[in-house]
């Protein structure tokens, strides 16, 4: 049995439960929507965007090497955006801190970045903490002018016992960011989406009653190193999914609606299984690129 | 050659007998899990060891729910705790056979099998869920404390 000495940094899941992480995602898509649509309401006329910027990891930082995330700005009114952070990788059970800064000092011939210009914090985002599985999301509302142009040129991330090493920076300036923002979302948009957790459909596991099915028929899954694999339920009862040798392969119990998510970052032969049910188990191989 | 065949014909019938005690049981208690499914729940686990690497393994239980269907396995130790045998979501190693409990809430159950399935971590725990939502668990057995 191989044991992954630190699972953060070989392997990624994600839960995604219908009904507790999907509200709160959808929350201020619900917002935008009903600004979008102007519902009858008095919606000022207005053109509302939403922007999705890309956290990338700091050059200089060792920390989280593989937290990843974006932030979805939103103009919900002419005094009024919203900006979330939706981030992954981070240490479990962690304190943060985010800010937006703006453009620092350094002229623009001496970075290649505004993450790299040492710019003054323009305004902080509540302090937050990671879950135990690394995640975060949190929302920041603001007065668009606060972070408009230089004054919210980019947005970092570092732990709160630790804010000289940053590892995660997004660029928000116009011009400014050698990365093209991705595209923005639909209101589907969940954790999944995000940069490397995409699953393909032959990747995805079916969980019964009782069993485990692959969408690809057979008995065992074989996938690359860094593909993700996706369990959905499709079954009554309670199930879980558990690995011996991925022992960070760990969902809770899944109910009706719940998707589990893992990113096999190391080649092997991985098992996994329902705790509950004899028998109920499926295999993972995963080979190199 | 009629001693060879008394011989065999013992040792027949001591293996149909499935798991014929050689030594004294041992017995390990049920737990109740911090649930609120029967929480006067509890019972114990004897495990005998008989000849050709049998053993027998009967559960007596007691504070289940009335005529409620329950099912019980050993499990392996899983990768969730490795002190806590109960805790650590390990995999079904062999399931008892179903059970329903009594009008008193009482049931037994009685697994014969090969002493190597159940030997070290693959028998580190026994556990007993409801039929109908094996994700309650209202009591578990520790057979072996640590893992590995
Ligand atoms: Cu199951
Ligand atoms: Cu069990």
């Amino acid at each position: 049995m191989t044991v992954a000495p630190n699972r953060h940094t070989i392997n990624r899941h994600t839960v995604n439960r219908r009904g507790t992480l999907a509200p709160r995602l959808g929350l201020s898509l619900t917002l935008l929507g009903a600004a979008l649509a102007g519902s009858g309401q008095a919606a000022p006329a207005q053109t509302y965007s939403v922007q999705t910027y890309v956290f990338k990891h700091g050059e200089l930082s060792t920390t989280d090497p593989i937290g990843a995330g974006f932030i979805k700005v939103s103009l919900l009114s002419p005094e009024k955006s919203e900006s979330t952070l939706y981030v992954r990788g981070l240490t479990p059970n962690t304190a943060y801190m985010a800010h937006y800064h703006a453009l620092g000092p350094k002229s623009g011939a001496l970075f290649r970045t505004p993450c790299e210009s040492n710019g003054p914090i323009t305004l902080g985002f509540p302090a937050f903490k990671s879950d135990a599985r690394g995640r975060a999301i949190v929302k920041l509302s603001a007065d668009p002018a606060t972070i408009a142009g230089g004054a919210g040129a980019y947005i970092n991330i570092h732990r709160a016992d630790d804010p000289g090493d940053i590892p995660l920076c997004a660029v928000v300036l116009k011009d400014g960011a050698t990365t093209t923002p991705a595209a923005s979302k639909g209101a589907d948009d969940t954790m999944a989406d995000m940069p490397g957790m995409a699953s393909t459909a032959e990747n995805t596991v079916t969980i019964i009653d009782n069993a485990f099915r692959f969408k690809s028929g057979g008995e065992t899954l074989k996938i690359k190193v860094g593909d993700t694999v996706k369990w959905t339920y499709d079954g009554k009862v309670t199930h879980d999914i558990n690995s011996l040798s991925a022992p960070s392969l760990k969902s809770p119990k899944l109910r009706r609606g719940d998707t589990y998510s893992y990113t096999f970052n190391k080649p092997g032969t991985f098992g996994f299984y329902c705790s509950f049910h004899e028998g109920m188990g499926g295999t993972i191989i995963v080979t190199a690129r | 050659m009629n001693a060879i065949k008394i011989v065999l014909g013992l040792t027949a019938a001591l293996t149909l007998g499935s798991c014929t005690m050689m030594n004294k049981p041992t017995t390990y208690t049920f737990k109740h899990k911090a649930i609120e499914a029967d929480p006067a729940a509890a019972g114990v686990a004897s495990v005998s060891l008989g000849n050709a690497g049998m053993s027998t393994t009967t559960l007596t239980l007691s504070g289940l729910t009335p005529g409620k269907a329950y099912i019980s396995h050993y499990h392996a130790f899983g990768p969730a705790s490795s002190n806590d045998p109960c805790a650590s979501n390990g995999p079904v190693t062999v399931g008892f056979p179903n059970f329903t409990a009594d009008a008193m809430g009482m049931a037994t159950t009685v697994l014969s099998t090969d002493m190597a399935k159940i030997a070290g971590d693959a028998g580190a725990y026994i556990n007993v869920h409801y039929a109908s939502d094996p994700s309650t668990i209202p009591i578990c057995a520790p057979i072996k404390m640590v893992k590995g």
